[in-house]
């Protein structure tokens, strides 16, 4: 790369960007913020009415629904470029629900976040949900250089994380690799006018035209949406933060980077407290790192962080200061059958989730999804492969780098059903009541709004029967990262690299 | 014009773009035409590269008149053409291919690493050998030997440890994983007494600021001898020495071999490998200052100096992590060993070389 975007400059809008609508700050679009071509349905409006914050979707009977393979999940909505000359600004590196499920955030390589509005639900169409659309686009992040490392710190956000919803306003984390940012976004939809002294467009008036005297009042005017950064949380990693977990108290989060885990309190941005550190004194006997860390959903004591060596070490905050010393460790005794010096790569946990019960948590390496009861230390209480026919092919996969992937993982609402990605595009479920699972595929040809998607099949090995893919032509190049799970419905937002794919059930 | 004029650092010489212009060197005789195989791999191992083609050793075809940047400090050694085949066919065997603007020699293709990659990637010629093909790309050819696709392994996870670009900070994960994958080849090659232990280095050497290990593991047992410790091996522990100085044949004693990499004593005992991994990750801990010459250095043009790469002259403009293997570079002159691993010996200089700053 040239040596001159090392100096951060605004990135240039992407040239499907439409005129938004106005905002506080005029962010380089991303190219998710596009229009929905006319098969999505609905105009692009940011306009929402007001006083429906919340609850305005009927809840849907999730116990009632069978899971992965009992759901019938339909295509609802794409964003992002068509074209497949990706720019590496808008490569999605974060999906997130809110907790109502209103709203969908994502970040992007370059730094953006863009945060998607589900509609007020049409009581005309009944049959469908509210769609996503945009709601507000800003700059998160930029790119810094360390000077005293001369290293370029990227502006990819890497994790997003919601507050819940105390006020008219809504509060995200957003983090990249050194620095968090609490982001306020609100509504504003009235404005003062009729100054005294002041025209309308702000310029002073002369005073001798001043004869009477008038007082401001506030009319209604078109809905903006306006981010701003809060709070900034900075230099107090050393190492690529790579989670942020919001504690159930809603005072503290924590921050973990390869090496270490802060404490913060959202209101301090000028200290945090290190709750974890497993840096060796000897930089060369390293032989271990972080890979993700959460907070239980609710004691506000506990929390978890998982290894590259596939273990998971629950802490309790009560018990020192410093929680190095762990207070469970979940791990699982490796199989001598399948040992292989990739074994330890491809036992990386590359994210742990709890689920919103706060009884298990389920945790992803590279081939399989696991999930522990948080009482049970020496296994997991189930075992999903997600994709076992890549073992075979663990060379090509380390000699591409692709065993290097980190997928993430996610709960339903229910917790009854959990969902992670693959190659090719394709995303996998598991019903944990049904032990039944599936493979979907996000692609634009399924496109038509409550199409059906057809389940697809990998074939391992032997004869290919119709319409299952074999291994050697799954592409390597669309992986399907990040997923997230609407909390109350069945709506599921699957980022592949540079689009963003709604899916809903079948209503 | 001869040849030394127009190989001037930065010069048009490193042409010869695969799609579609010609090397500009006059002692390079014009391709007829840039076709899909005179334009190697697209990636090496996760990285993209762009492959460019370089005069040959004229040692090995005489058409070819001398270019004094191959012969510069990238020693001749005894490759004949028979070790070159496995190269691709478009150009005449021999021709060497650079990575940018480094030199390797072609018999590097026939190695582990590359070679895997490049049986995969490319149309090859039915007459041509495939028994050069190693590690796990075999498909068609025969399965290859666990101890050699242990070695592709060792060998790929050292090059994938070195190209880590260092403009933004390298994924300590990743590193370590790589790392650890690396002590678990070394321990089991170790256990199963193939394991080729080295010396640490002699004491005035260049220090060494990024991975050596590659070159380390590939000097040949023969070399090592009468080679003394590290000069931080304070308590030296002769006894240790001859051990690495034994032969590598099986019957080698393990005793002294395995203390080198079980025993508790100092970090140094467990050899210079170890040594090497340390400095990885200090170089992913911290970067020295001379590498923010290298960052706003012009890219193509004096940063992949090729004379310098050569003579080792990058050292004294930056102190960044390529340029104490630069200054091996010309140090490292040892003829490769003559023994049953010759390949070894060429890797070393390879490597190397291949090594960017």
């Amino acid at each position: 790369p040239p040596s001159c975007w090392l100096f951060c400059s605004p990135l240039l809008p992407s040239p499907l960007t439409p005129a938004l609508s106005p905002h506080r700050c005029h962010p380089p679009p991303s190219a998710l913020s596009t229009p929905p071509s006319p098969g999505e349905g609905g105009e692009f409006r940011k306009q929402r009415p007001r006083g429906t914050q919340q609850g305005h979707h009927l809840q849907r009977n999730m116990a009632g629904a069978g899971g992965g393979n009992d759901i019938q999940w339909c295509f609802s909505q794409v964003k992002g470029a068509v074209d497949d000359d990706v720019a590496e600004a808008d490569i999605i590196s974060t999906v997130e629900f809110n907790h109502s499920g209103e709203l969908l955030a994502t970040g992007d390589k370059g730094g953006r976040v863009v945060i998607f509005q589900q509609e007020q639900e049409n009581k005309i169409q009944s049959h469908s949900r509210g769609e996503y659309n945009v709601y507000s686009t800003f700059q998160s992040h930029e790119p810094e250089f360390d000077y005293l490392k001369s290293l370029e710190i990227e502006e990819k956000i890497n994790k997003i994380r919601w507050l819940p919803q105390k006020n008219a306003a809504q509060f995200l984390l957003s983090t990249n690799d050194k620095t968090i940012k609490l982001w306020k976004i609100s509504e504003r939809d009235k404005r003062p006018e009729g100054y005294n002294l002041k025209e309308e467009d702000g310029r002073y008036r002369d005073p001798t035209t001043v004869t009477t005297l008038r007082v401001p009042v506030f009319r209604p005017m078109d809905l903006m949406v306006e981010a701003s950064p809060r709070r900034i949380f900075a230099n107090a990693h050393t190492y690529h933060i790579n989670s942020i977990s919001i504690n159930s108290d809603y005072e503290t989060y924590l921050s973990a980077d390869d090496l270490r885990i802060n404490l913060w309190h959202l209101e301090i941005t000028d200290r945090s407290f290190n709750i974890v550190d497993i840096k060796p004194a000897n930089m060369e006997e390293l032989t271990e790192v972080i890979t993700a860390a959460e907070f239980h959903p609710n004691s506000c004591n506990t929390f978890v962080y998982s290894s590259s060596k596939g273990t998971i070490r629950l802490c309790d905050m009560r018990a020192s200061a410093l929680c190095d010393r762990h207070s469970k460790l979940f791990e699982e005794p490796e199989d001598p059958s399948n040992r292989s010096f990739f074994s330890e790569i491809i036992s990386s946990i590359s994210d742990v989730k709890f689920s919103h019960s706060g009884r298990y948590m389920m945790t992803r390496d590279y081939l399989s999804v696991k999930i522990w009861d948080l009482n049970m230390e020496n296994r997991p209480v189930e075992t999903y492969q997600v994709h076992e026919y890549l073992r075979s092919k663990l060379c090509s996969l380390y000699e591409n780098d692709c065993i290097f992937d980190k997928f993430e993982c996610c709960w339903n609402g229910s917790d009854s059903v959990v969902m992670t990605g693959s190659y090719n595009n394709f995303f996998r479920m598991f019903d944990r009541n049904t032990k039944r699972d599936i493979t979907l595929e996000a692609s634009r040809e399924n496109n038509k709004p409550r199409t059906v998607l057809k389940p697809r099949k990998v074939c391992a090995s032997g004869k290919r029967k119709k319409d299952e893919i074999s291994v050697d032509s799954l592409d390597f190049n669309k992986k399907i990262l990040h997923t997230a799970w609407h909390p109350k419905e069945n709506i599921i937002a699957v980022a592949t690299t540079n689009n963003l794919y709604i899916f809903q059930d079948k209503v | 014009m001869n040849c030394g004029e127009s190989a001037r650092p930065g010069s048009p010489w490193f042409g010869g773009h695969p799609d579609g212009e010609r090397a500009q060197c006059p002692c390079l005789a014009p391709p007829t035409a840039w076709d899909p195989q005179s334009c190697l791999l697209q990636f090496l191992y996760g990285q993209p590269v762009v492959w460019r083609l370089l005069c040959s050793d004229p040692g090995l075809n005489p058409a070819w008149p001398a270019c004094p940047l191959t012969s510069g400090g990238f020693e001749q050694n005894a490759m004949t053409r028979e070790e070159l085949m496995g190269l691709n066919s478009a150009g005449p065997s021999g021709w060497l291919w650079s990575r940018r603007s480094c030199v390797i020699p072609a018999a590097f293709f026939t190695q582990n690493c590359v070679g895997m990659m490049f049986a995969r990637g490319l149309k090859r010629k039915s007459a041509e050998e495939p028994e050069d093909v190693e590690g796990c790309s075999a498909g068609a050819q025969a399965m290859p030997s666990y101890s050699l696709q242990r070695q592709s392994l060792l060998d790929m996870s050292l090059v994938k440890l070195q190209l880590c670009h260092m403009l933004v900070e390298p994924n300590l994960c990743r590193s370590v994983l790589i790392a650890n994958t690396v002590r678990q080849i070394q321990e089991e090659m170790t256990r199963d007494g193939t394991w080729r232990a080295v010396a640490p280095q002699a004491a005035g050497r260049a220090p060494l600021d990024r991975l050596v290990a590659t070159d380390i593991l590939c000097r040949s047992v023969r070399e090592q001898e009468g080679e003394c410790p590290a000069p931080d091996m304070g308590d030296g522990q002769p006894d240790l020495v001859p051990g690495l100085a034994v032969a590598p044949a099986a019957q080698a004693p393990r005793s002294p071999q395995s203390s080198l990499w079980e025993g508790d004593s100092s970090r140094e005992s467990r050899g210079g490998f170890q040594k090497s991994l340390d400095q990885i990750f200090e170089t992913l801990e911290s970067k020295t200052s001379g590498s923010v010459e290298e960052l706003f250095a012009d890219v193509d043009s004096s940063y992949y100096d090729l004379d310098a790469v050569l003579t080792g002259m990058v050292g004294s403009t930056s102190s960044g992590p390529g340029s104490g293997l630069q200054a091996f570079a010309s140090a490292a002159t040892s003829p490769p060993s003559s023994s049953c691993r010759s390949d070894l010996g060429e890797l070393d200089h390879a490597v190397e070389i291949l090594v960017e700053t």
